[in-house]
């Protein structure tokens, strides 16, 4: 139960965030406003790790602070900046429908560099991603 | 189609894209580097020193004029980390096949968001909710398969 409500407020959270981008890109640019928004992630998820985490801060190595730091430009220096941009030129309603369809681009690279191996699921569920992201691209 | 409205979709395909590499290498790095809070920690502390490189050149005395602005990232922020940790302890409390599902229901929150405060500026169609209906069923069924090999 407290994970399905943990994961309730993850979604809650991330679906006001996309408003709330949408809200503030008028006044600001995009790639400004990306920045300040990580300030605060920055700030909550530091004080969250050090209390969790403290002490794993001293045991990780030059290797994984690299592997960590990859990912963040990756998913916070291009992703929050293209996802950012996404809400500002279509609007939330139809980016983040194409935003949320990651976990189908994640199994594809897990598929070709991992060597995952597909079924049933995998199959049906790529194929609901692909009519849904052609009904929100398509025009009325 | 606008020009506009594709680069729009190629910026957010590009984002699901970027997101899901991300995925692929969190998977790999939380087995062999460090927990999860710290990898975080670190992702978002080189991911805004990289930013603040490419932004050392914006007028901030002029983002005076243009608080609302402001506020409202400051905002999208505190709710991306509530999200992120969020996310984390429900992790660490339930499957991922049971987690991942349900947040991904976010675009149905932002859509409904819309929907009911921001008529005005965005216009919510059936087409535009059955694609997102479908896009989270399909996602939820990859989630299942992929924890199910």
């Amino acid at each position: 139960m407290l994970g399905i409500l943990l994961s309730l407020a993850a979604a809650v959270t991330w679906g006001i965030g996309g408003v709330f981008v949408r809200l503030g890109a008028p006044d600001l640019k995009i790639s400004t406003g990306t920045f300040v928004s990580l300030i605060p992630s920055l700030l909550l998820t530091l004080v969250t790790a050090l209390a969790v985490n403290f002490q794993d801060f001293a045991s990780i190595t030059l290797v994984g602070i690299l592997w960590f730091g990859l990912i963040g430009v990756l998913n916070f220096r291009l992703g929050r900046h293209f996802n950012y941009l996404g809400i500002d030129l279509l609007g939330v309603s139809r980016s983040s429908p194409v935003i949320a369809s990651s976990p189908l681009f994640a199994m594809v690279m897990a598929v070709t560099f991992l060597g995952e191996s597909v079924n049933l699921f995998i199959i049906g569920g790529t194929m609901l991603v692909v009519a849904g992201l052609v009904l929100v691209v398509s025009k009325e | 189609m606008r020009r506009g409205r594709l680069l729009g979709y190629l910026v957010s395909l590009g984002a699901a894209i970027c997101y899901a590499g991300t995925s692929v290498l969190t998977r790999k790095g939380l087995i062999e580097y460090a927990p999860p809070l710290v990898g975080l920690t670190i992702s978002l502390v080189v991911g805004t020193l990289a930013f603040a490189i490419t932004e050392a050149r914006t007028p901030w005395s002029a983002l005076a004029s243009k608080r609302r602005g402001l506020y409202y990232f400051l905002l999208a922020g505190v709710a991306g980390a509530l999200g992120l940790i969020a996310n984390y302890f429900a992790l660490s409390v339930a499957p991922v096949v049971l987690v991942s599902p349900i947040t991904s229901i976010n675009p149905l929150i932002s859509i409904t968001c819309v929907w009911l405060f921001m008529q005005r500026s965005e216009k919510v169609t059936l087409r535009v909710l059955v694609g997102a209906l479908l896009v989270l069923a399909g996602v939820a069924l990859i989630t299942v398969g992929r924890n199910a090999t």
